[in-house]
């Protein structure tokens, strides 16, 4: 269906004008921090009033540490992201290898990129931009488009209440993107947002605010990536999607941070009559990584799948933080979230079924399953449920356990190393996950993220070092499978 | 036997139990807690100074513990109004003959020494702080089994019991494992010498009837290498406005090779709050196994647990809660393997009903070095109308590569396909309805001893009578 063939041009967007402000680390940030930080960015008063409500509840609010429920397997007081600093300047303008790698999306129907938080560039073609989609960075959405902004954004359920780095991004968030699709309008092809970072130490607070009107069909994906930075930095994420009335929403978020990134993302979306909303979470980057990703089913035959996968090696932290959340009834839910850890890696899934009471007929269901691929990894699984109405199908189950020993052996048996048949085992693993997102641009794209990340460890492809630099290009390759 | 005595005996609401005794009684302690109801107890014990001086420091770790916020609601738990000892009898009795008569004619209506004739090894029955009676047979007691109470086992056993006494619960464990262990009083204390197989089961019953008592048994069960054992407890209280306090520890060795299993059908009445710590230290190739049945009390947290430390230990637990109108029963299990080649089952099945809400609250550990450490967790789940609630919390946290792990569970409410089908055999939806309930409780009532799986059953019944339509 989409294929990279004709490569896209890619220009640098409207920018808003942003004054170049040093606002020093997070840790010693104050109210009247974010009231520059307001100014810097021209704010209109609803958006200042609402950074403000944010920044009293994030001052109120303790560190998570592992005494509270929510953060149980990751004590937030043991990691710097306290010393990332809140910088805003002007998109930088050189073109080096992630700069390149940015201007090569795949088909779409619109890319954009952020570095450091600002927007770099942004391309929409031509023909959505006469049907009405509006996709550009949020700062210009907020002054261009507040009529379509103004009811969502931080409504949708980003909300300070979400916990600490929640209401410290309501606080704070700065670029990021803005999609809408209007009624009725359903687009082939996907909208992309390519971000990195390049400073050391640098704190960044993107938003994303996606608006899918009555009965449109969208696709949005977006890829986070960087080298491995000298300093700790923080990408304190948000995602908000509103699925219309018989809305398709696809959403799909590549996470491939360098270490030393602290990543905290919180992803709610709405899903609303007979909508169906998809989403994906592929995490494999960054040193800690914390994903929230809720949906709510609001209206009778409303679906959402959610879907995650991560591979962790070395010491990385991953937890994901995940709910279903059913007030209506007819609804649907399905998640399936699978994890695979290497080395020293941990990981962390708790998940939530809330089933309010009303919402008869509610068919939910919620799986985590975990490879262990090493002795010192460690994994810990909390499906929870809680169900209010009787009239119900509600299931959960979470799995636990190592590669299969025959399957190795057979590999072995066929010729291939041990270290070559895990690797097979464990990206043929995560094809559950991925043959249910039906973009092969997108699935190429992380079985190649993922074939890059299991090959890094072992006997290592000698052509590897240019492969990390053409990763894209690389995409189409790495759908066979096993190659060495 | 007509449907009419069926009622009667099984309502909830016109609680089979609630009978309620004059208060009559040699001791009762002031309300509420504090050091010296602390000393009071331990002095009318005449236990050893090291024993005071422990019940104290347990006091301290008690008062210096939050009120736990995660599970159930202890708000209303108003522990200044609860009488922390009430001594019913001067002594306790080897002989039925030698129980106070009032007492012995409550426990003649709760059927003990009937149970006793009929099939078991030994009997103890507690009423308020106190056991008032324990009994075991004289061909065990030959073989070296001890059935004792436990302040018995502490003054006829001291190395025994100093050796193992809060060994696998300590006070610290949590605030009402301390509190207990400030203000036990009651509970039985068992050993059974290596090798000797209990073949028919030890039962003991637990009976509250003064309002606002707290109850705090403390059980600790030695099973020695190769020893085999079944035992069994019962928990009844009359219904009175206020609420009563039950917070038991149960504290079993399961050494090298030995078997012991745990049942415990709680059907406190419904204003009993039921706070109960049972854990299990399973040793090399040895085999625990608790079931777990809580009908009961208004609130319940009880979370049985087995630490399997030696290579080879299994441990088993199987859970079932019903909750009916005003009831929670937080209930679960609790599986921490330390040793290579352990494994664990747990099976939990609610149902749930009126404003009933049960939850199913797990954790499932697997430490480093436990290779091969296999585990199964199911729980399942039955709505019987939209009033209803249910949960799952199952922790599960495995640090061992080797481990393979799986948990399931499922919620429902009595499928419309299984009704149709059954009616179109001519089946009436009632009995249909009771079919598919008794059915989902099954895997658990069957390995419940027979007199509890019939009253299982009927409880089932009886309520599901009421839920026609």
């Amino acid at each position: 269906m989409i294929r990279a063939s004709a490569p896209v041009r890619i220009r640098g967007g409207d920018r808003p004008a942003v004054v170049d402000a040093d606002l020093g680390p997070v840790g010693e940030l104050s109210r009247a921090s974010v009231l520059r930080l307001s100014e810097a960015l021209a704010d209109p008063d609803w958006l200042r009033e609402r950074r403000l409500e944010a920044w009293d509840a994030y001052e109120r609010m303790p560190v998570p540490d592992t005494r509270g429920e929510a953060w149980r397997y990751t004590d937030l007081t043991r990691w710097p992201w306290r010393d990332a600093r809140l910088e805003l300047a002007g998109a930088p303008t050189t073109e080096d290898g992630h700069g390149s790698r940015m201007a090569r999306p795949h088909a779409a129907s619109g890319a954009q990129a952020l570095v450091d938080g600002a927007p770099a560039a942004h391309w929409l073609g031509a023909e959505a931009a006469a049907q009405g989609v509006v996709f550009t960075d949020l700062l210009s959405a907020v002054r261009d488009h507040a009529d379509l902004v103004e009811p969502h954004l931080l409504r949708v359920g980003v909300t300070p209440e979400r916990g600490k780095l929640a209401a410290l991004h309501c606080a704070l968030l700065s670029g990021g993107t803005f999609l809408y699709v209007p009624p009725g309008l359903q687009l082939a092809l996907p909208l992309q947002s390519l971000r990195t970072l390049r400073r050391p130490g640098i704190a960044v607070f993107p938003h994303t605010l996606v608006v899918a009107g009555r009965g449109s069909h969208l696709t949005y994906v977006e890829e986070s990536s960087s080298p491995t930075l000298d300093g700790p930095a923080l990408n304190c994420a948000a995602l908000e999607i509103v699925a219309g009335p018989d809305s398709q929403v696809r959403v799909a978020t590549l996470q491939e941070w360098g270490r030393n990134v602290i990543h905290y993302s919180l992803q709610r979306t709405r899903v609303q009559k007979d909508a169906t909303a998809s989403s994906l979470v592929a995490t494999l980057g960054a040193s800690l990584s914390r994903v929230e990703v809720q949906s709510v089913l609001e209206a009778e035959g409303g679906t959402s799948e959610m879907l995650g996968l991560y591979l962790g090696d070395e010491s990385q932290h991953m937890d994901h933080n995940t709910l279903q959340l059913h007030t209506a009834p007819h609804t649907t839910s399905d998640l399936l979230f699978k994890g695979a850890l290497r080395d020293r890696s941990r990981s962390a899934f708790s998940g939530l079924i809330k089933v309010f009471k009303g919402a008869q007929r509610t068919d939910a269901y919620q799986k985590n399953r975990n490879l262990l691929l090493s002795p010192e990894a460690r994994a810990d699984s909390l499906p929870n449920l809680e169900i209010e109405a009787d009239d119900v199908r509600c299931s959960h189950g979470a799995t636990i356990g190592q590669v299969d020993e025959l399957q190795v052996f057979y590999l072995m048996s066929r010729g291939l190393s041990r270290a070559a048949a895990e690797r097979l085992l464990v990206q043929g693993f995560f094809e559950e996950v991925l043959a249910r997102v039906p973009l092969p641009t997108l699935q190429e794209r992380i079985r190649a993220a993922v074939e890059l990340k299991t090959g890094a460890r072992g006997p290592r492809a000698v052509d590897e070092p240019s492969r990390r630099d053409g990763r894209s290009a690389a995409a189409s390759e790495a759908a066979v499978p096993g190659t060495v | 036997m007509p449907q009419d005595v069926l009622f009667d005996e099984l309502s909830l609401d016109d609680y089979k139990y609630g009978f309620r005794d004059p208060d009559s009684y040699v001791f009762k302690s002031e309300r509420g807690l504090s050091r010296r109801v602390v000393e009071q107890i331990s002095a009318m014990k005449e236990e050893p100074e090291w024993m005071l001086k422990r019940r104290l420091k347990a006091l301290e770790i008690y008062e210096s513990k939050p009120v736990p916020t995660w599970g159930g609601d202890l708000s209303r738990l108003d522990m200044s109004r609860i009488y922390f000892y009430v001594r019913p009898a001067e002594q306790e009795s080897r002989s039925w003959d030698e129980v106070p008569e009032d007492i012995k004619r409550t426990f003649d209506r709760l059927g003990i020494p009937e149970a006793e004739r009929r099939s078991l090894a030994g009997v103890g029955a507690q009423y308020e702080s106190e056991m008032v009676y324990h009994k075991i047979k004289d061909e065990l007691a030959a073989k070296g089994v001890i059935f004792d109470s436990i302040e018995d086992g502490l003054r006829k056993h001291p190395d025994l019991f100093k050796q193992y006494f809060g060994t696998v619960i300590p006070a610290h464990d949590n605030k009402y494992a301390a509190l207990n262990a400030a203000v036990w009083s009651g509970g039985s204390f068992i050993y059974v010498p290596p090798g000797v197989d209990v073949e028919i089961p030890l039962q003991a019953y637990f009976r509250v009837n003064t309002e606002n008592l707290g109850q705090f048994e403390r059980t600790l069960i030695i099973a020695d290498e190769g020893a085999r054992l079944h035992y069994i407890e019962g928990c009844t209280a009359p219904t009175y406005s206020t609420a009563s306090f039950h917070s038991g520890v149960i504290e079993i060795v399961v050494k090298r090779g030995a078997n012991v299993r745990y049942t415990t059908i709680q059907n406190w009445s419904k204003n009993m709050y039921n706070l109960v710590t049972q854990r299990a230290r399973v040793e090399a190739d040895a085999r625990m196994a608790w079931t777990d049945g809580n009908l009961g009390s208004c609130l319940t947290m009880k979370y049985p647990s087995c630490y399997l430390v030696g290579p080879g230990a299994s441990g088993e637990i199987l859970s079932i809660a019903y909750a009916g109108p005003g009831q929670h029963q937080d209930a679960g299990g609790k599986v921490i393997h330390a040793a290579p080649y352990t494994t664990s089952e747990i099976v939990s099945k609610s149902i749930s009903k009126g404003s009933g809400r049960s939850s199913y609250r797990g954790l499932l550990k697997v430490l480093p070095g436990a290779v091969g450490a296999k585990s199964n967790v199911q729980c399942d789940a039955l709505l019987l109308d939209e009033e209803a609630r249910t949960d799952t919390y199952p922790y599960i946290e495995i640090e061992e590569q080797s481990a393979t792990i799986g948990h399931e569970a499922t919620v429902t409410k009595i499928g419309d396909e299984q009704l149709f089908y059954l009616m179109s055999r001519g089946i009436p939806a009632a009995e249909a309805r009771t079919m598919i309930v008794r059915g989902f409780i099954e895997p658990i009532a069957r390995e419940l001893p027979l007199e509890y799986a019939v009253e299982l059953n009927r409880l089932i019944e009886f309520e599901m009578e009421g839920s026609v339509g």
